[in-house]
């Protein structure tokens, strides 16, 4: 797709406008039991119009499409665009199967999602197996093609009532016929009283013979305090295609393991604390991060919070400090004001601060109109200060009735 | 300073006191005063009494919640002129009752027969509790065999006309809230299904896309800063730090291209003309700093030196280069060293 070399603002103005009309068209055009959503976000520094439409029928609740396309604008001479979602969807009413055709991500236990043009197919039987296949080609950048480009995979599983669900996946994808991601891994979760419940998933990467990415979390909850204890290994060279240079590095994983705790301490005050630690062969750090949420009033409509948090691993050292409060004016208006401030660690060439600020106003009709603007103000990792405007209008049209 | 503790704890606990009512631990007047079905039921007030034609009533047709001719039928001499629900019965319940009726396939008629015309099977908390919710709650259906085989097999529409339209958040079972950006991966590997009675299919693809839309979704939903954001406040400006930190992260979303496509149109990529961000000393004939940094965060060396630029290694690291092997600990391969790519361009020289 080529744009005429026409100042930015006008092709942004053209990008979201072209959104929107292609929307009022399909929505003119509505029939019954439709749900339609158009999104058109103009931002002073990469416009993008995004069109999202969802056809279903509850009188027909076999078959449903769903699609979400995007234009953008770039500071070069091309604008740009591509399709997300494109599918349409057969399914069993009962639950006990579906077919989904077009394109779409496959993200299903312990592989690495996988967007695809294709198909999948799922089963269910009422003993709680499941079966789910995939195939297709991973899918190229705006609706490019690639010649021996395959990925198929699948998973099965089994749960057991609503407390064990384990299940085993595998993916392989090929480029240009040769193979370059090749998983295979377990997932489980438990939940053995209402109160706790544990996840975990493993990918191991059988190109070169070892683990990829492996996550595992166990949470307590009650009403107001929920705990959770986690940890992540992920192998950078595993993660990436066989095929990059970079892949040949060796194994050298990132180890992630820490807790988080979230206390509703007051009915109208949230306090949330996560700390964990990272490591390497090379190299020992962690982040931490505290956060505290006030509401306004009961129903938690309006909010104000405060943010710190420290990172900390080999070079990437800052403090952060963030600062929100969103408060709906009326009913169908509501402003918002985020703050954030960074400071990194290395301060070669003097003291060096990146303030971010940004004011936002969103206006929501009755008849299905949304409209927000926001300013944002910038500032930059070599000490400018930018100013940005963002622009949304949205229109969501329901016919479920 | 142990001295300073009594004053302290007085200090405390007269903040508490004084913001008891911002942080909602004091209670506000209840303009909406809730109906006491307890009070009735213990008075011996059958519910036909009120819910009159409850027995037969089918998933359209009236409510059958009471009306002002029902209250004044017992309460004969009103304490005030003005109508009953205009203080009594909460107007969060009406507009539940209307909601359930308007998302759920529910008939009493069909119900009631199963349980002897009882209403207190299901409604189990009538009698117990002074709060308006009657509603029996979601667990209280799978008490029954139909409705568990349903749950089993994720049959929502037995009972959800259009969940999706719902909004419900099943606060028992999902929290978005504290850390949900790093935890959702893991949660939906095997409750898939779970996520999908709310979620549709876009809300995977907008970031786990092959190529994700250039605007960040937050940015949509600007006027709600609370929402868990991946990329929150000032990412642009953190995010080299942000990808040190976390080794693989960015990987598994981005593809691994993501970087270099962005870098190129800011001409931060390397290239003839562009200054070395590296220290001197990156690159020696023996070492440097460029080999364990490209080990721990290979992603941060593509994101200038992806595609072509990969070239630049292999002039030094080819067999019998300068640069010796580039394989670290616990490398190996099931590739062909001679015949597949990548490493061919540097054994089959």
């Amino acid at each position: 797709m080529k744009a005429s070399g026409v100042p930015i603002i006008k092709r942004a103005i053209a990008a979201a406008a072209t959104s929107m009309l292609i929307f009022a068209s399909a929505n003119d055009a509505s029939a019954d039991a439709l749900r339609l959503r158009g999104d058109a976000l103009t931002q002073s520094r990469s416009p993008v119009g995004l069109l999202v439409l969802r056809g279903e029928d509850r009188f027909h609740p076999w078959i449903d499409a769903e699609t979400v396309a995007w234009l953008g604008v770039r500071d070069t001479p091309d604008a740009t665009g591509d399709v997300q979602t494109l599918t349409v969807r057969i399914r069993d009413p009962k639950g006990r199967g579906e077919l989904r055709v077009g394109r779409f991500v496959f993200a299903s236990g312990a592989v690495r999602p996988i967007h695809l043009d294709g198909a999948r197919a799922y089963g269910r039987l009422p003993i709680g197996t499941a079966l789910e296949v995939f195939g297709g080609a991973p899918v190229a950048p705006r609706l490019g093609s690639r010649m021996y480009d395959v990925a198929v995979g699948g998973r099965v599983s089994q749960s057991i009532g609503d407390w064990v669900s384990v299940g085993g996946a595998y993916v392989m994808r090929r480029k240009g016929g040769t193979a370059i991601d090749q998983e295979v891994g377990p997932d489980l979760t438990i939940s053995p009283v209402r109160w706790l419940d544990f996840a975990g998933r493993m990918a191991f990467d059988l190109v070169s013979k070892g683990p990829a990415d492996a996550l595992g979390s166990l949470g307590a909850h009650s009403k107001d305090v929920r705990v959770e204890a986690f940890v992540t290994h992920r192998s950078p060279g595993r993660l990436l295609p066989s095929t990059s240079l970079f892949s040949v590095l060796g194994d050298v994983p990132a180890t992630t393991s820490g807790g988080s705790v979230r206390w509703r301490i007051a009915p109208r005050l949230d306090l949330v604390g996560i700390a964990a630690a990272i490591a390497t062969i090379e190299d020992l750090g962690g982040y931490w991060t505290g956060r505290a949420s006030l509401a306004l009033d009961d129903d938690w409509a309006g909010t104000v919070g405060f943010e710190v948090r420290r990172q900390e691993f080999g070079t990437a050292r800052w403090t952060g400090a963030r600062a929100l409060s969103s408060v709906p004016l009326g009913s169908s208006l509501r402003a918002a004001l985020e703050l954030e401030l960074v400071r990194p660690d290395d301060q070669r060439g003097g003291t060096r601060l990146w303030p971010w600020a940004l004011a936002a106003l969103a206006y929501r009709t009755r008849i299905g109109w949304d409209f927000g603007g926001a300013v944002e103000v910038v500032g930059t990792r070599d000490d400018r200060t930018e100013l940005h405007a963002l622009l949304r209008a949205t229109y969501a049209f329901e016919s479920l009735r | 300073m142990r001295r300073y503790q009594p004053l302290l704890l007085l200090l405390l606990s007269l903040t508490i006191a004084a913001c008891a009512g911002v942080l909602g631990l004091r209670k506000t007047a209840d303009k909406d005063r809730p109906f006491t079905h307890k009070k009735h039921t213990n008075a011996g007030v059958n519910c036909l009494q009120c819910h009159e034609g409850i027995l037969k009533a089918d998933e359209e047709g009236p409510l059958h919640l009471p009306s002002q001719q029902k209250c004044v039928s017992c309460h004969t001499k009103p304490h005030d002129t003005r109508t009953c629900l205009d203080c009594h019965g909460s107007d969060v319940t009406r507009e539940g009752a209307v909601a359930a009726r308007k998302h759920l396939r529910f008939a009493h008629i069909r119900h009631l027969k199963k349980v002897d015309n009882q209403c207190v099977p299901c409604h189990v908390s009538a009698g117990l509790a002074d709060e308006a919710e009657r509603r029996p709650p979601m667990a209280q259906c799978f008490s029954c065999h139909a409705h568990k085989d349903q749950w089993a097999t994720a049959d929502c529409n037995g009972c959800h006309i259009d969940l999706p339209s719902e909004s419900v958040k099943p606060a028992t079972h999902i929290v978005h809230a504290g850390d949900f950006a790093r935890e959702h991966g893991v949660r939906a590997a095997a409750s898939k299904d779970l996520c999908a009675t709310c979620h549709q299919q876009s809300s995977c693809d907008a970031c786990h896309g092959a190529g994700t839309v250039p605007a960040l979704p937050w940015k949509f939903n600007m006027e709600k800063p609370g929402l868990t954001r991946l990329h929150p406040g000032n990412f642009l400006a953190r995010h080299p730090e942000e990808s040190k930190a976390q080794p693989g992260l960015c990987t598994t979303c981005h593809a691994e291209n993501f970087c270099v496509g962005c870098h190129v149109d800011r001409k931060v990529a390397a290239k003839a003309g562009v200054p070395s961000p590296h220290p001197t000393g990156w690159v020696k004939a023996k070492g440097g700093g460029h080999g364990p940094a490209a080990r721990l965060d290979p992603q941060s060396c593509i994101a200038c030196h992806g595609g072509a630029g990969e070239m630049l290694c292999v002039g030094c690291h080819k067999v019998g280069g300068p640069g010796g092997t580039v394989h670290g600990p616990a490398f190996s391969s099931t590739k062909d060293k001679l015949k597949d790519e990548p490493c061919r361009l540097c054994h089959a020289l």
